[in-house]
């Protein structure tokens, strides 16, 4: 009883107080009546459980130890589900293990991404000039390159480990962001109160921060949303061709490689980890989708 | 005309920092490696001659801007370099195996837009109806699938479990081509029903569309004459962005079906640690993507007039 | 009814309606209308009062979810909600057109201005000879007195003036020497200094093709230039119907002299622009009394309770307001 007063009143506050907290509020309002937001959360809400709870499941230990040639491609049974692959391991724990790999380096991926989009937008839509036409200009370099062949070509060359497909996705999906945060920047330098904050003396950075990212709030959540779906998808086809996450760790594109020699012996080793890699895909699609219905149908065309 | 023309000649000029920015990336490639950028240009088996005679020969000891010089001046001259494990020239492997990319590429792009015009058109047509309802299913899912599990699942599907379609390879004549194709056609298709679909929405709603009506004009004219001519000019655009999602897809999906294109060349290479050809490939797929935006460009100019002032 | 002339138009109890989840918003509630041969009605009204309604729904163009719900139209003699969807279109573009308000809206971009001319001319006059259409599309150019119309033909909407797409608009609308041509606000999304132009060669063109005029506006002053008679709509009724000389020298009803009075004259001297106060009442819940009761200064109790019905309170001119009940009238300065 005290509890949902509390809520309440919380919440009211939070609605009246503009900026960050009002938007939070609204986006989670208006996008938990929308089926597909609450279809994406759920799904990206179990498979961020699995990840984060998956050492203290009672599944079987998907590193080196585990290795038993003697259960080598089994069948999906009782005590296997997804059956076991090559080496024997149990393939339903490595593809719990896999939404680890998979999250962590599409959303570190796409927080980088964000930031540095997000800095170069802002910096070339506020100041102008000539930071601006270079800036612009590499942002649109960057956003006609298909982001998989970015990585690739960065991947390839680094070599292949975590830390290197995160900084090669980054650095090939921020031209994404850098648009969005552009443009915002741009529409609300012309505006007014604007020219007031700045006749008062306030430093440029402070206005960027205070104005115009809390407006782009929406967009942002939208587009992240979707760049982590395409993350995943990069990373594990990074990871199918080699170029990815190394190849003992436990992600969904490396054990699509390795099936991929089994195929006519073993369809589970290719079928499960890619039912869940849709899943998860779809999930974070469904949320950013039915986001920007909710918070701006007029976005639809940003879209690729 | 005229002023088509000039669309074209700006488009062109506009589409050289692009090359050069690629040119960069792929030249800055050798530098990201780990470890000694010559011992990345010389054979698994090699001597310290050999390394010193590479050092020698790409200028690796000269500085940065240098080294791109030379990388430039050597591309004019469709020099890419030697292949490390078969020793042959790069461009001579890359444009051997070109053909076979665009093979997949045109044909995956017909059939992309073979699926996704009439799809997108229909659920425009009939929206939030069932048959729009199942289409945006569609179009949700095939695009959440990666092209690569697609094609893994049609391959198991077909190849493996019905033994209606090869493998793969490029060996079996027409019936080789039909998997990778639709595979990269089908997973492209999502987009282009999505970009039709809304398109086509946005135009039934226009002024001019009942204007057209109150003309007395027979509905079929108003849609398909001028409903369907407004509304595919963004979707042309998208062209550009489909070209490059393809060569992107191609890679993945020339190495699932063994396709002997340049997607698979590039595979094999980062497995041979190859450095060269891998340079060279992800060169080659950058100016597809130049070409691809530049084609779709002037495309969307001939077909809309009021494009070509911008 | 007036004696010795034709009606071309006549509406009778229409009612148009859209049926929204929410509830269902009624645009016209009963509305009774004529237009003669060869006169100019004007239709004068506040934004979302239904004058664009009344357009689409002579035409059965009514935009989804809206539909004509009870009423009828009669275009010469013929009942109108009760054709075919092919029978109608052989009406429309050809025997009743219309022009919208927005010529850069109203063309198709990617069609040229010839070709568009063309597909009218040759759908409803059965030309498909290239050069005899030609001949009249320029024809047609020249009719609404475009200059150089032999590269107007092969240019495309962007190209042109808002004046000169105006003018392609009325050439594509009388095209087909229509009976009726519908002109819904055709000069408020031009430059102050064309609209006058515009209006002179719709004047005289219409009167040329021998066409009857329904030209819908919120400005009395074009009204005042152009219509023979004008209809006052609100909230979705028609309220005062007179020659146009007549309302403006006697207008009636409470919400017609709002309109006169909120018009500043050329010349007059005011501290203050006279409004009418308050707001237009939601169409959604339709009222059983008169819909302007809210905002009259001289509202009574029976005005919320009966609608008023039209009456004659001198020759040729209606009001619907309990100020004046049938047969008499009431003196209210």
């Amino acid at each position: 009883m005290m509890f949902r007063k509390r809520l309440n009143n919380l919440m009211l506050s939070w609605k009246s107080s503009g900026g960050f907290k009002q938007t939070l509020l609204e986006i989670v309002s208006r996008g938990s009546r929308n089926p597909m937001v609450a279809l994406g959360a759920s799904i990206i809400i179990t498979m961020v459980a699995l990840a984060i709870l998956a050492p203290v499941l009672p599944i079987a230990d998907p590193t080196l130890s585990a290795i038993n040639v003697e259960e080598r491609l089994l069948p999906p049974s009782g005590r296997h589900w997804f059956g076991t692959d090559n080496v024997g391991q149990d393939v339903f724990s490595r593809v719990i293990w896999g939404t680890r790999v998979s999250l962590t380096v599409a959303s570190l991926a796409i927080f980088f991404s964000l930031i540095i989009g997000v800095m170069l937008g802002l910096t070339a839509g506020y100041f102008g000039g000539i930071a601006d036409y270079i800036i612009a200009g590499t942002i649109d370099l960057f956003w006609t390159f298909p982001a998989f062949l970015l990585a690739l070509a960065f991947a390839a060359a680094l070599g292949s480990s975590l830390v290197n497909v995160i900084l090669a996705i980054s650095v090939s999906y921020w031209a994404g962001f850098g648009r969005l945060m552009r443009g915002q920047a741009l529409t609300v330098r012309e505006r007014q109160f604007i020219e007031a904050s700045r006749a008062l003396g306030a430093k440029s950075w402070r206005i960027m921060f205070t104005h115009v990212l809390p407006n782009c709030i929406a967009p942002l959540t939208v587009w992240a949303s979707v760049g982590v779906a395409d993350a995943i998808t990069i990373e594990s086809s990074l990871s199918f061709l080699g170029a990815g996450t190394p190849p003992s760790t436990p992600s969904w594109g490396n054990m699509l490689n390795l099936g991929m020699q089994y195929i006519g012996e073993a369809w589970w080793v290719v079928t499960f980890p890619g039912v869940i890699l849709l899943i998860t895909v779809l999930g974070f699609n469904l949320l950013g989708d039915g986001l920007r219905d909710v918070l701006d149908p007029r976005m639809k065309g940003m879209r690729r | 005309m005229a002023d088509l023309i000039s669309y074209i000649v700006r488009k062109l000029l506009l589409a050289i920092p692009v090359v050069l920015l690629a040119t960069f990336i792929v030249f800055l490639m050798l530098h990201l490696t780990q470890g000694d950028p010559a011992l990345a240009l010389v054979p698994p088996r090699h001597t310290i001659a050999d390394v010193e005679e590479v050092r020698e020969k790409y200028g690796l000891n000269e500085p940065l801007y240098t080294q791109y010089g030379l990388f430039l001046w050597r591309l004019l001259h469709g020099d890419m370099g030697t292949s490390v494990s078969t020793f042959t020239s790069v461009s001579g492997l890359v444009f051997q195996k070109l053909p076979r990319t665009l093979e997949l590429m045109a044909i995956g792009l017909t059939i992309s837009y073979s699926i996704g015009i009439p799809l997108g058109v229909l659920s425009a047509l009939r929206q939030n109806s069932v048959a729009d309802r199942g289409v945006m299913v569609f179009t949700l899912v095939a695009y959440a699938m990666p092209s690569f599990w697609l094609g893994i699942l049609l391959m198991l599907l077909f190849a493996v479990k019905l033994h209606w379609l090869p493998l793969g390879g490029a060996v079996g004549g027409f019936a080789s081509i039909i998997l990778p194709t639709v595979t990269l056609g089908l997973g492209n298709s999502a987009l282009t029903t999505r970009m039709m679909r809304s398109s086509m929405l946005e135009v039934m709603r226009m002024d001019y569309i009942t204007q057209l009506r109150s003309r007395g004009l027979p509905e079929r004219e108003v849609i398909f004459k001028h409903g369907l001519k407004n509304a595919i000019l963004p979707v042309i655009t998208v062209i550009g962005l489909d070209i490059g999602w393809f060569v992107g897809g191609a890679v993945v999906v020339e190495t699932i079906f063994s396709w002997p294109g340049i997607g698979r060349l590039v595979y094999e290479s980062i497995l041979r640690d190859d450095f060269p050809v891998v340079q060279g490939c992800i060169l080659i797929l950058a100016m597809f993507v130049v070409a691809g935006n530049l084609i779709a460009d002037i495309l969307y100019a001939i077909a809309d007039p009021r494009v070509r002032l911008g | 009814m007036m004696p010795g002339r034709k009606p071309i138009i006549e509406i009778k109890g229409l009612r148009t309606q859209f049926i929204l989840r929410e509830g269902t918003v009624t645009a016209l509630d009963g509305i009774d209308l004529t237009i003669y041969e060869n006169e100019s009605l004007g239709i004068v009204g506040e934004t979302g009062c239904g004058k664009s309604m009344t357009a689409f729904s002579i035409l059965r163009l009514v935009p989804s979810p809206g539909r004509i719900t009870a009423g009828s139209i009669r275009f010469k003699g013929v009942e109108l909600t009760k054709l075919t969807e092919d029978e109608m279109r052989s009406i429309r573009g050809r025997l009743i057109s219309m022009i919208f308000q927005d010529p850069s809206t109203s063309l198709d971009p990617v069609f040229t201005i010839g070709s568009q001319l063309g597909e009218v001319i040759s759908l409803h006059q059965s030309i498909y000879d290239e050069q005899v259409l030609s001949k009249k599309i320029l024809e047609m150019l020249k009719f609404v007195k475009i200059a150089a119309p032999e590269s107007v033909v092969k240019q495309y909407p962007h190209e042109l003036s808002g004046g000169m797409k105006q003018r392609v608009m009325i050439a594509l609308a009388l095209s087909c020497n229509p009976s009726l041509l519908i002109a819904d606000e055709p000069t408020t999304a031009l430059d102050v200094t064309i609209q006058a132009q515009v209006l002179r060669l719709l004047k005289d063109l219409v009167k040329r093709v021998g066409s009857s005029m329904m030209l819908i506006t919120h400005n009395l002053g074009i009204v005042a230039e152009t219509c023979d008679r004008v209809c006052i709509m609100y909230a979705g009724r028609i309220v005062e119907e007179a020659e146009t000389f007549e309302l403006f020298g006697k207008p009636m009803h409470p919400y017609t002299k709002g309109l006169l009075t909120a018009f500043p004259k050329l010349g007059e001297q005011k501290e203050e622009l006279s409004v009418i106060r308050g707001i237009v009442p939601n169409l959604m819940n339709p009222f059983p009394g008169c819909s302007f009761v809210d905002r009259c200064d001289f509202a009574t109790d029976q005005c919320r309770r009966v609608r008023p019905k039209m009456a004659e309170v001198a020759p040729g001119h209606l009001v619907a307001c309990h100020l004046y009940p049938s047969g008499g009238e009431k003196d209210n300065a």
